[in-house]
Parts: structure tokens; C-alpha cells; sequence
């Protein structure tokens, strides 16, 4: 660690420019960064801006920048956003170098206070100048904060929702509400910042890693941005992983208790295994639409981690879109919260199987350049858990891709592979701790979408075109489809994926004979 | 023999992932097993052993059963059920039981208590207690007899193979058959029922490691001193080798096959560089040319990785004592140069099958497909010839208890 011009650094802030840079401003921030340092997620950084830098808050791995030397002296903020605001505008340099180069930032703060509520639009304005995608998470004060904390919380989401491309406000009266009563108040705080952490990670993915499905960052801070997003997070692990996730999720207290005032726009991360297969990604959409009913639009980003071998986790934000974002500055009492899944494990069961009325979705996106026909990607019917209820017939036959014994993705894949056009096998599965090349509007979309008979359509939209000018093919899958084997369980052997084939796992290499 | 034995019919039947098998045999007053017929068929709805489309292995199991009648002239109203899936395991148990009773006979109450108490291991929920293999016995630390009934002692330890699966998917087999108002006489494991088949005596006696090639799944029994004591099921089979080939050379399934079955082979030094293979073109198939050489990487590089693995599930001391080699059987068993494969990676003599055993047309009872299902009639008469043992030996037994009485 050294020290120079009041700046107190670790090493890890300072090396190559990760995918995402996370940027912890005041207390709360601090905590947050702190939960999520625990995670060791791969590709982000950590960055703690703050007006009173302490030694013993200092975090491995988490590179610290004080701003406001002057002004506040080190002694912080005082609970003063105007205080805080000036220690900015005093240390541009100290924020520039914690924003550093990233493709996004997600800056965590607790609103309320002095140095977050103040300096936070400064340091999500040098972030966007600066070209990153900038999205805000924020804990609203509870209520036993007090009247004062709540106005300035109020004024410092206005300010910092001018400056983000999108800002999700967190009122932490809500999971107050949805903790057991004799939940402790540094639990309260600690579940806070535990699920705001998760939410950085799952932002993370879907805005700079390159996944199977990459979600389109308009439609996440649509989504986000919204004064009514709920969002829930659920992870699981085993056999029945993505069953058990998706029951969880969905029985969040939080997301659950606004079930019902309408949900038109849904979007999802969700991250697996290479185990994982379009077939769980469709599931999940399924599933989904079930809750929140069919008119929902639902948007995955899907994103394959070598080391979710096994497992799964899921971020939801759901919101109606019916109302422009950031419309009511401050977020209405009942309306606004989201909820962490252990929250749903703590308190409550599952409450039946109530569903919402139809909701017309709302698409409210900017169109995207003129999109090349959509490719129909059949994806085999998966029966549904036992609990659900059987999906109607989408009529989808996949006999044709069983008796070609690939399908299309795979057909383009090895015709790169007979050509050896690559130097590697494309079969490779990718790891979210990689920074996303795709980030300049090229992302694939994934897109469920009604068909004309009430079907599930799922089509591959291509983004957009490329500074390039050339359209990213909509077949650019990482991880291969398991073919004859979709319905099966992975046959798993020391790590290894035995359905994909050996010769390619051994990257032995096919010449095509001219 | 007391009782003179009436001949009876008996069916195997096979739900596989490739193929679905009925086979009809009379069992004579000899002990003989004569095939009848046999029904044959593709399989559908099964992968891996497993049933993913219930409706459609239902039908096609359906075909196969009339099949089997209609060439048997057998009405088929129970059969014996091969069982698998990637998800069986096994445990060598042992557990002990005092003999109880003045006369210190062990009875076959004896028998049933060790053998019950060597299945009460702890099992996970979803997991069910599929079988307990024939064991062996020792009486008192004696030195191990198959059949202790009737023996004189006042402890009896008893080690058995015991074999657990996921409830639910086995249920899933059986319930295939029922739902066509067939009973479920009995379930055989697949690796136990191809190792009936293919070991003859010697064999069995000498030790030796079967291996089941199958479409779905790769099965292995490893039999010692004539009793199975380890088994398995690798989740890779020859489906898996159609995926790698259709995958390698961007064709359709059908073609990967038939690619497989006529020109494959894991020897790739049999082909000169640049030597090619083709496929003709036909009605949808704008046909294929590719290098032998390679077809027969890509089908090594699976064989010898399904082999590698093998050998991690047999214990080392296992192998070391198999003195019969190994046994190769399944459809997979037909690739060119697999023993040879076998051998450099398990490390055992590669022994061909015993065909021995049945009677019936010889085409039938020496094709390495049916061994599954053929070993499931050998095992179905073995149960039967003992079930009937025991009442014999039951009633003889009593009866000269009664006479030693009489005589007191």
C-alpha cells in the first residue's frame, strides 16, 4: 500500500482495466463493498471513494481514494451532502483515477448522508464522461433515520439520477418489513448490503461479460430505472438447482407482494455451469411469464461460468414500464424495494399460485437498426417441475435438429473448425471474468417474445451493427448445445463434460478434405 | 431332485437406448434355456438408459413385446426387466447375525437377517435399494461357503454387493412395462445380466471385468470366485460416439451412424495419410468425403477416454486378480480394434464371449446386442432353479429334523 496526495491505494484498483469497476462511496458504500469483496468475483474491481479514509477499514483487493482532504479534513462528511459535494468538486483527480477505465461502473452507496449523497453525481458524471455505463445502487434510509436524512436521500437521487444511466433505489424499510421482527439492526444493514453486492455482481454480468445470451444494457437500465423495479436474486445448487432457484426467486416476500400491480418488463441474468442449456434458459422464461403472466416481455442474458460447475443464480428486476423512469423523484411508499431470496427463506412460504392479470407489454426501448431476420432457434420442450402446471403444446418439433444431430450454432461452429479458420476449438466455454468485446452495441439479444398463436417464439435479434458496419452473427454460442443429449442429465466425470465430445475437449483438430 | 421340474416360458426384456429387446425362451425339465423368438425393435424416448418420453418408449416397447409374441407363439404376461442408468451405485456391505435356536442350524431366516442387515446402510432420500447380489458367507470366521443353510454355528457374517439407484427413474423403466398390463416378475441389473452371458464357468471362476458396450450407456461387472463384487455404468455410449463423429464432420445423425457402423474403427495407423472415406450422396444427403485417418481419432480419442475412466471406477486390486482378462460385449463391442484398446488401457487379455449356455438359432445367441437381454433369461432360470432348491431343500430339511426327533 502507498500513500501519496491523501490517496491510499491497493494494488488491485491499479492494474489492467477490468470489465467492471465498482465504486463504494461513503459508510454504507464501504460496507457494501465489503460484502461484495467477500464474493471474489473475477473481472470487477473494487474502488472505495471516501471523505474519511480510516487504516483499519482498509479491504484487500480494494483500491481506496479519499476525495475532500481539505475541506473535510479527513473527518468526513458530517452527514452534510453539501459538504459532500465540495469535497468532489475539490478532488476531481482522486475521482478520475478511482473511475478509471472500465466498461461499467456500478457505483453502491447508501443515500441520506453527507459524502455519498453529495459527491456520488460527480463521481458517476466523471465515470459516464469517461464512456463507462454507469449505474447506480442505492439503500433509501429506513425510517428510524429520520425525516432530514430521507429529504436529503430524496434530493441526492434526483441529482444522481441525472447523471446515471441508471440509478436502482433500494428502501430498506421494505426488507426491514420482510425480516423477522426480532431481526437485529446490524442484520437489517448486513442484508442490505448483501443483496445490493449480489445485484453489482449480476449487473456486472450483464453489462460487461460476454455471456451465451448478453442482455442489451437499454433494457436493464429500462428496467432498473424504473420507480417500481423489484428485484430478487435466488442461486441453487444440485440436481434440481434451476427448480429450486426459480421457486425461490419467485417466492421472494417483496417481489411477491407486488405481484399483481403489474409487471410488464422483466429482465434476467442468470449464470450457470457449462452444464447449462438453452433448454434451462427457456424454463426459466416460462416460468417466469407464469408468475407474472403472459404479456410480460421477458429479456435473458444468459452467461456461462466454468466455475458455477453445478450451480445456478438467477437476478430478476421486474417493473411496470407503464410510467416514464424517474418520473416520482422519490420512490413510492408499497411501490418501490426488492428483495433477496434468503429474506423469502427466513419468513415466508410460497403463497399459492396466484398469478397477475394479463399486462400488455410495454416496449418502450429506442428501436435498434434495422435487424436481420430473426433466426428461429428450436429449442426443445422441457417438461416443467412437478409443481407447475403442464405448459400447452408450443408444437416446437425438434426432430429435424435430433436427426441432423446438431443444429445450426453447432453446423456454423465446426464449419469454423473445418476450415481452422480459429486457432482454437470453438467449443471453448467462456468464463464471465472475461471483459466483453461485444460492448459497443453489438450484443446479442435474446428476446421471448408472444408469437402470433400465443406460442413462445424464441429468436436470436442481432443488436445491432458494429462500428463496423458488420452484424455480429446470432449464433455466436460458447458453450455448445448438447444435441441428442439435451433432455439428459450432464454426464459429469472429474470436472469434465463427457456429452461433449472427446476430440474436442482434447481440441484435436477436423481438416475437411478439399 | 424331490420334485420333478415342469418346463416353463420365460421373457427377458431390455428397454436400451439404441434398440428394445423381448425374448422368449423355454426353460426344460433339463434346465435348458430354449430361445422361442425374439422381438426386436428401435428404441425411442430413452436416452441414456433413461425414459425422457414416456408415451413414445411406452409405443415402442409395445411393438417389441408383439413382436417377441408373434414369433414365440407365447402369450407374454409377466417378464424379467433389465434395469440401469448412469445413476447406479454399488457397496460391498457385510453384516453379521447370531444364529438363534438350540440347534444352531442356520436357517434361511439366518440368511435373511444378515442379508437385510447388510441393505440398511444410510441412503439418500431420492435413492432407492435396488438389489443385493448373491453374497458369500462365513460361518464362525470360517472359510467363506455360498450356501450356508443347513450349516452348523453360532455366527454368521455375510458380505454382499448392494446396489441403490434414484427411485424415481427406475420407476420410470418399470412402469413402462406395467402400463402395457405386463408384470414385473423380477429386476436384473444390466452389467449383471451380460456378465450371466457372456462369462462362461471358467471365467467366473478365474475373475474377469465384463464390459457392456450399449448405445446409451457403458455397463461393467466385475465377477470374482463366481459372484459379481463390483459394477457400474459409465454415462458415455455409442450414441455418444454417432454425436462425436456427427459433430467432427458436420453430418446428420443417420449418416454419423451409418459411418460408425461400416467404417468405424479405433485404429487410426491402419490408414495411409490422406486416405478418405466417402459417403454417397442421396435423396437429402449432399454426401461427404473425409480422412479415414480422422474417423478414427475421433472415435479412439472416445473409446480410450470411456476406458480410462473404466479403470478409475475398478479397484487396483480388483484388476490385479482378474486372471479370466476382460470381456467385451454390447453393440459398441463390434468397433474394429477395440480389444486391442482394451487391453494397452485396462491392462487385462481381452477373452472372447462365451456363447454357451442357450439353444436356439445361433445367430440370435451369439449377437453381442443381445447379451442384456439373453443374460436376463439366464439369471430369470438361476432365480427360479433356486427359488425351487430352497423349497426342496426346505421340505427335505424338515423332514429329517423330524426324523432326527423321532429317533430321540
Amino acid at each position: 500500500m502507498e500513500m501519496k496526495n491523501g490517496r491510499i491505494r491497493n494494488g488491485a484498483a491499479n492494474g489492467a482495466a477490468p470489465g467492471t469497476r465498482v465504486i463504494g462511496v461513503g459508510g454504507a458504500g464501504w460496507h457494501m463493498l465489503r460484502a461484495l469483496a467477500q464474493k471474489a468475483v473475477g473481472g470487477i474491481s473494487l474502488v472505495e471513494v471516501n471523505t474519511d479514509i480510516r487504516e483499519d477499514a482498509a479491504m484487500d483487493g480494494v483500491g481506496r481514494h479519499q476525495i475532500g482532504a481539505r475541506v473535510t479534513r479527513g473527518l468526513g462528511a458530517g452527514g452534510d451532502p453539501e459538504v459532500g459535494a465540495r469535497a468532489a468538486a475539490e478532488s476531481t483527480a482522486e475521482i478520475g483515477d478511482a473511475v478509471g477505465e472500465c466498461v461499467a461502473a456500478v457505483l453502491m452507496l447508501g443515500l441520506g448522508g453527507g459524502t455519498a449523497t453529495g459527491a456520488a453525481p460527480a463521481i458517476a458524471a466523471e465515470a459516464r464522461r469517461r464512456g463507462a455505463r454507469v449505474v447506480a445502487l442505492c439503500a433509501l434510509p429506513f425510517e428510524f433515520e429520520g425525516p432530514r436524512r430521507r429529504e436529503q436521500a430524496r434530493r441526492g437521487l434526483e441529482a444522481l439520477r441525472g447523471e446515471c444511466d441508471a440509478v436502482f433505489a433500494f428502501e430498506n424499510d421494505r426488507l426491514a418489513r420482510a425480516l423477522p421482527e426480532d431481526a437485529g439492526v446490524e442484520e437489517a444493514f448486513g442484508l442490505c448490503s448483501d443483496m445490493l453486492a449480489r445485484m453489482a455482481v449480476g449487473l456486472h454480468r450483464a453489462l460487461a461479460c460476454r455471456g451465451i445470451m448478453d442482455l442489451d444494457p437499454a433494457d436493464l437500465a429500462r428496467v432498473l430505472g424504473a420507480a417500481d423495479c423489484r428485484i430478487a436474486w435466488a442461486d441453487g445448487s444440485g440436481e434440481h438447482r434451476l427448480n429450486d432457484a426459480l421457486d425461490r426467486l419467485l417466492a421472494c416476500p417483496l417481489l411477491r407482494d407486488s405481484v399483481g400491480q403489474g409487471v410488464s418488463d422483466v429482465v434476467a441474468q442468470v449464470t450457470g455451469g457449462p452444464e447449462m442449456t438453452l433448454a434451462d434458459v427457456q424454463k426459466i422464461t416460462k416460468r417466469v411469464r407464469r408468475e407474472f403472466g403472459d404479456g410480460v416481455s421477458v429479456t435473458l442474458g444468459a452467461l456461462v461460468d466454468a466455475k458455477m460447475r453445478g450451480q445456478i443464480d438467477i437476478l430478476l428486476c421486474a417493473a411496470e414500464l407503464g410510467h416514464p423512469s424517474g418520473e416520482s423523484g422519490h420512490p413510492k411508499e408499497g411501490q418501490e424495494g426488492s428483495c433477496d431470496a434468503q429474506v423469502a427463506k427466513a419468513r415466508t412460504q410460497r403463497n399459492g399460485t396466484s398469478r397477475v392479470p394479463h399486462v400488455k407489454a410495454v416496449r418502450q426501448m429506442a428501436p435498434p437498426p434495422p435487424p436481420p431476420p430473426p433466426v428461429e432457434i428450436p429449442v426443445p420442450d422441457e417438461e416443467l417441475g412437478e409443481t407447475e402446471g403442464k405448459e400447452e403444446a408450443t408444437s416446437r418439433d425438434d426432430t429435424d435438429l435430433e436427426e441432423r444431430g446438431l443444429d445450426p450454432r453447432e453446423a456454423e461452429a465446426i464449419a469454423e473448425l473445418e476450415v481452422g479458420s480459429s486457432g482454437e476449438a470453438p467449443f471453448e466455454v467462456s468464463t464471465y471474468g472475461e471483459e466483453s468485446p461485444a460492448h459497443s452495441g453489438e450484443t446479442a439479444l435474446f428476446r421471448v417474445e408472444d408469437g402470433e398463436d400465443g406460442g413462445d417464439g424464441v429468436r436470436f435479434d442481432s443488436g445491432g451493427a458494429t462500428d463496423n458496419g458488420m452484424v455480429q452473427s446470432a449464433f455466436n454460442f460458447e458453450s455448445p448445445s448438447r444435441g441428442r443429449f439435451d433432455k439428459t442429465e450432464v454426464t459429469m466425470y472429474k470436472g469434465e463434460d463427457l456429452d461433449i465430445p472427446t476430440f474436442m475437449r482434447r481440441r484435436m483438430r477436423i481438416t475437411a478434405v478439399e | 431332485m424331490f420334485f420333478a421340474r415342469k418346463d416353463r416360458d420365460i421373457v427377458a426384456v431390455e428397454i436400451g437406448t439404441g434398440k428394445m429387446v423381448a425374448a422368449v425362451a423355454n426353460v426344460g425339465r433339463d434346465g435348458l434355456v430354449r430361445i422361442l423368438g425374439v422381438g426386436e425393435g428401435p428404441s425411442a424416448g430413452v436416452r441414456k438408459g433413461e425414459i425422457i418420453e414416456p408415451d413414445a418408449a411406452r409405443e415402442a416397447l409395445r411393438d417389441v413385446i408383439l413382436k417377441a409374441e408373434e414369433s414365440s407363439g407365447v402369450e407374454i404376461m409377466e417378464v424379467y426387466l433389465s434395469l440401469s442408468g448412469a445413476h447406479i451405485e454399488c457397496a460391498l456391505q457385510t453384516a453379521t447375525a447370531e444364529i438363534r435356536g438350540d440347534e444352531q442350524h442356520i436357517d434361511e431366516e439366518d440368511v435373511a437377517v444378515v442379508c437385510r442387515a447388510a441393505e440398511e446402510s444410510q441412503l439418500p432420500p431420492d435413492r432407492l435399494h435396488v438389489a443385493t447380489l448373491p453374497g458369500v458367507f462365513r460361518i464362525d470366521g470360517g472359510e467363506p461357503v455360498s450356501r450356508p443353510i443347513g450349516m452348523l454355528g453360532h455366527r454368521l457374517d455375510g458380505e454382499f454387493l448392494v446396489v441403490n439407484g434414484v427411485a424415481s427413474r427406475l420407476k420410470n423403466i418399470i412402469s413402462r412395462v406395467q402400463e402395457l398390463e405386463i408384470r414385473v416378475e423380477d429386476v436384473v441389473l444390466t452389467p449383471v445380466a451380460s456378465a450371466e452371458r457372456v462369462l462362461g464357468p471358467e471365467l467366473r471362476e478365474a475373475g474377469a471385468l465384463v464390459v457392456d458396450l450399449g448405445a446409451g450407456l457403458t455397463h461393467f461387472a466385475v465377477v470374482l470366485e463366481d459372484r459379481v463384487v463390483h459394477l457400474g455404468v459409465v454415462g458415455v455410449g455409442g450414441d455418444h460416439l454417432t454425436q462425436d463423429i456427427s459433430r467432427a464432420f458436420n453430418l446428420p445423425r443417420a449418416n454419423a451412424e451409418e459411418l460408425k457402423t461400416q467404417h468405424g474403427t479405433v485404429e487410426p495407423a491402419a490408414f495411409e495419410d490422406g486416405e478418405t472415406i466417402e459417403l454417397k450422396a442421396r435423396s437429402g444427403f449432399a454426401g461427404k468425403r473425409l480422412f479415414a485417418k480422422e474417423l478414427a481419432m475421433v472415435m479412439r480419442a472416445r473409446w480410450e477416454e470411456t476406458f480410462e475412466i473404466l479403470r478409475e471406477q475398478v479397484p487396483e486390486e480388483m484388476l490385479a486378480v482378474l486372471g479370466g482378462g476382460v470381456v467385451l460385449t454390447g453393440g459398441g463391442s463390434r468397433t474394429r480394434g477395440l480389444g486391442a484398446l482394451a487391453e494397452r488401457v485396462l491392462g487385462l487379455s481381452v477373452a472372447p464371449a462365451h456363447t454357451g449356455g442357450l439353444a436356439g438359432n445361433i445367430d440370435t445367441i451369439a449377437r453381442p446386442e443381445l447379451s442384456t437381454v439373453l443374460g436376463g433369461l439366464i439369471w430369470a432360470q438361476c432365480r427360479i432353479e433356486e427359488e425351487r432348491e430352497r423349497e426342496n431343500f426346505g421340505r427335505r430339511f424338515r423332514r429329517a429334523l423330524q426324523q432326527v426327533r423321532m429317533m430321540l
